[in-house]
């Protein structure tokens, strides 16, 4: 079930082109949200929180439009980059408030800011004023306010700025949890090695269109055009260097025997992968390493954005 | 680069700068017309003579009117020129983060406070003092023999006095102010407000409660001190005795200063 | 020279009833150096106190080679250190050029010299024509460049870098930690970067500091905190990977099936760091092997150590 689909969507500010023809599916799990800075990505998340409409095109979230759509915002929570408190309030005055204003009765809405801040692990400093609190607790607000009302989709803007490893790792972990209830989590970051840890789900807006969008994997087996490049440590380096180079999917291979180390291109991989099984189980060549250097998501969005 | 921020202050230098030319101008005609008298038609030297030196003193005393009442009229050009500039120093640095470039350095933050209060100053002194200057040098190089220079020479000092008990005041106000604010425009705010507010005040006890209680007001006692300066005998003002006038000011500017000096201090870096 | 830079010998810092640092030691030597720690570690007010800002109540320090407890040595300090802030920090009213001037200035180089490291520093950050232009309209990155610069203008003893990383793309991220990488492993100057994203630091860094209440629990090389153990391997597979395990069974490896596609396996001691065990699994259950290679801990797992947690590695199950 897609929870959000977007079709040529598009969104001007006056000559500048905000969002063009963007067409996207979204469903269950963790889908990361990435793209260089510029007009894009910010964009794209204001409308599907409701806070823009569209200029052109149609966007369905949990099959409604969300511009202005009161009754959809009680099912989605957003947690936006910058700080929106009221820094008089405390932890739970906060979390309550906004609570309150969604419908829930004051009693409730006191319990529910209990469990949401006790699952953001918001343990000491909840009666003091937000003002007081260091970056990474009133993250831990932010969030808490976004899950306390138990949406089924939830928009996240760099989660984790200003977190302690600690905070970080209980955080991702969070998410786990609430992909693993099934719930949507769009998680805008530009921190590649933290979205690549959640999820390989992703989705690249670059100058406004959307560049690519799927299993990072997927993504790399599109981009032909970048040969896989493979490192290897292998005792008879020469050895194997030169067996190698006698596939036709090698297209290069640069042997450095001092270090024992291999890095060659193929633009194959699988095929690569299968072949290099098949000689190593025949010959010994003493390879103790084996690894791709690009086809993880930070190789994956430098080729993408040139 | 800067220049289209700096337009409003220039434009508020303008008036000042303009009025100032004017006067001197009319200034330097008086002299200029009193020296074409001749002689012969005052009928010999001896009456003559005392006749010139009576006209000089009128002359003289014209001239130093025209300092003195312009003095009293830049008043409020002055705070604004100082205001304008000065109520983003504090507030413009915290909010870019500049304190934590300064501070991280071997500046203290005296010098720093100085260097702020002393720019400040020397703009308000522009607007406020220069003026008395120019008009002072035309009027000294339009008199024969610089004789308005030997003989009136005190109007400078008394207007240097004046100016910089002014100043003291709205310099002060203005960091005040400056280092209260979260920005320049409330900043900005502050410092007419609190203006408006003495003179309200003032109003409102003077009449009612005490006549004393008029040295509220900011205005009513830079105008006793004025008198007092300017020796303005039979000029109305509403501040009778020029000690409170003194007091008032000076225990404001104090204050102000200090207020800012202190939030100065207490200023965080690396948080 | 190999003078530490920053020695610090059971220092104390309290704020009333607030013990900030306790009884810390620490020695950097120079070079880069990454300096972690959970929030309310003590890191602000360390900062603080390597930046000449405060006075220790307890213990010695010598930081640039001045002693923080007078104010002279304060002052001189902070002639010699070099600070990156974490949040915005600019001069209003002002472009790069003389931004970076007057900032060189007031640390204590003349007219002259204050503006050829400007221009120096900002082409080493590669702020070109854009240095000429009002700071408003810079960028995050640009933004953040200019602070690095206007941080090495001055030529400091050591630079104390505070999430350099902060607010910047992909592309920002990788030119900021390029910058720093050269300086701290080229150039070999010294510096302590505080930073949360701990990849940041085991690129840049040789070093490592840990704090956590108020004390130091570890401080030494990034290489041995992140040391191989050379027998067991982190493999990764295609597909099929119940027929993969199965076949390692077989061969009787001991092995730890920890994510869907994942292993970890311990080679036999008779292979030494030999792989090519794997290749036969691999082609035995017809599966595909995608990578392997020798486990080392990151640099992550490393930090939860030193402070006695758990790491954010799923819980491996033994098969």
């Amino acid at each position: 079930m897609s929870l959000l689909v977007a079709q040529e969507l598009g969104r001007r500010y006056g000559q500048v082109a905000g969002l063009t023809d963007l067409s996207v599916t979204i469903g269950p799990g963790v889908t990361g949200l990435i793209g260089p800075n510029g007009a894009g990505k910010p964009t794209f998340l204001k409308l599907i929180v409701g806070e823009l409409r569209p200029s052109r095109g149609s966007l369905s979230v949990l099959g409604e439009k969300p511009f202005a759509n009161r009754e959809l915002f009680r099912r989605i929570g957003f947690a936006p980059q910058q700080d929106a408190f009221y820094g008089h309030l405390n932890a739970v005055g906060m979390v309550q408030l906004l609570l309150r204003l969604s419908g829930y009765s004051t009693h409730e809405a006191k319990q529910r800011a209990g469990k949401a801040l006790d699952r953001v692990r918001l343990e000491e400093g909840r009666e003091r004023p937000i003002k007081t609190y260091s970056k990474g607790m009133r993250q831990r607000v932010k969030l808490a306010q976004a899950i306390a009302h138990d949406p089924e989709l939830l928009v996240l803007d760099e989660p984790l700025t200003g977190l302690d490893p600690l905070g970080r790792r209980d955080v991702l972990r969070l998410l786990q949890e609430l992909a693993d209830d099934g719930k949507t989590i769009l998680v805008s970051s530009h921190v590649l090695h933290e979205v690549e840890s959640l999820t390989s789900d992703i989705l690249l807006i670059h100058r406004g269109r959307l560049l690519a969008q799927g299993q990072v994997r997927d993504i790399r087996k599109l981009l032909s055009q970048y040969p896989s490049r493979v490192a290897i440590t292998a005792r008879r380096s020469r050895d194997l260097g030169q067996a190698l180079l006698s596939f036709d999917e090698v297209r290069a291979c640069r042997i450095d025997p001092v270090r024992s180390s291999l890095e060659l291109e193929t633009v194959d991989l699988d095929r690569f992968l299968a072949r290099m099984a098949e000689i190593c189980a025949a010959e010994s060549y003493g390879v103790s390493l084996m690894k791709s250097m690009d086809e993880g998501l930070e190789a994956v969005f430098d080729y993408l954005v040139e | 680069m800067a220049l289209k921020r700096k337009l409003p202050l220039l434009l508020l230098y303008i008036v000042p700068a303009i009025a100032t030319c004017v006067v001197s101008f009319l200034v330097y005609l008086k002299f200029a017309a009193e020296e074409a008298v001749i002689p012969e038609a005052f009928g010999g030297q001896m009456g003559f003579a005392a006749q010139m030196i009576a006209r000089q003193a009128t002359t003289h005393l014209e001239a130093r009117m025209q300092i003195i009442t312009f003095h009293a009229n830049m008043n409020m050009f002055s705070l604004l020129c100082v205001a304008w500039y000065g109520s983003g120093l504090f507030c413009d640095d915290r909010r870019s983060g500049a304190f934590q470039l300064y501070f991280s350095r071997p500046l203290s933050r005296m010098n720093y406070f100085l260097g702020k209060a002393l720019c400040v100053g020397f703009f308000g002194m522009l607007v406020s003092f220069g003026p008395a200057v120019v008009i002072f040098i035309v009027a000294s190089l339009a008199s024969p023999e610089w004789a308005f220079f030997k003989q009136e020479w005190d109007i400078l000092l008394r207007a240097l006095a004046f100016s910089v008990t002014w100043l003291a005041l709205v310099c002060g106000l203005t960091l005040f102010a400056s280092s209260m604010a979260s920005r320049k425009s409330f900043a900005l705010l502050g410092v007419f407000c609190f203006m408006g507010f003495s003179v309200a005040v003032a109003q409102v006890l003077g009449p009612f409660v005490d006549s004393r209680l008029y040295a509220t007001s900011i205005l009513f006692d830079m105008q006793a001190i004025a008198h007092q300066i300017f020796e303005r005998e039979g000029s109305w003002r509403m501040v009778q005795e020029p000690w409170l006038a003194w007091t008032v000011i000076w225990s404001f500017t104090g204050l102000f200063f200090s207020g800012a000096a202190l939030r100065l201090a207490r200023l965080r870096i690396v948080e | 020279m190999n003078e530490p830079v920053i020695q610090l010998d059971r220092l104390e810092k309290h704020f009333g009833a607030v013990q900030a640092l306790r009884g810390l030691t620490l020695s950097v030597a120079p070079g880069p150096v990454g300096l972690l720690g959970p929030n309310g570690a003590g890191k602000s007010t360390l900062l603080k106190l390597l930046l000449g800002l405060i006075a220790p109540t307890g213990g010695c320090a010598s930081i640039v080679g001045f002693d923080p407890a007078t104010r002279q040595g304060r002052l001189a300090i902070r002639r010699r250190v070099g600070y990156m802030p974490e949040s915005d920090s600019t001069i209003p009213g002002m472009n790069a050029v003389e931004m970076t001037m007057t900032l060189g200035r007031i640390s204590g180089l003349g007219a002259e010299d204050a503006m050829t490291r400007a221009h120096e520093v900002l082409d080493y950050v590669e702020l070109h024509e854009e240095r000429y232009r009002d700071i408003e309209g810079y960028s995050t990155g640009m933004k953040q460049r200019l602070k690095l610069a206007q941080a090495l203008a001055h030529d400091p003893d050591i630079l104390l870098l505070d999430e350099p990383t902060n607010g910047l793309d992909p592309k920002g991220r990788r030119h900021m930690l390029e910058l720093i990488e050269d300086l701290g492993k080229n150039e070999r100057k010294n510096l302590l970067l505080c930073s949360h994203l701990l990849p940041d630091i085991e690129k840049t860094c040789e070093k490592v500091v840990v704090l956590h209440r108020g004390s130091v629990v570890a401080s030494e090389e990034i290489e041995n905190m992140t040391r191989r153990d050379e027998r067991w391997m982190r493999v990764e597979v295609r597909s099929d990977s119940e027929r993969f395990a199965g076949e390692l069974e077989r061969e009787g490896l001991l092995f730890e099936h920890t994510e869907p596609l994942r292993f970890r396996v311990r080679l036999p001691d008779a292979n030494g760091e030999d792989g090519d065990i794997l290749f036969a699994c691999a082609r035995a259950s017809q599966v595909t092997l995608v990578s392997f290679e020798p486990v080392h801990s990151t640099l992550e797992e490393a930090f939860f150590k030193a402070l006695d947690e758990t790491p954010s590695q799923p819980t491996e199950r033994a098969s």
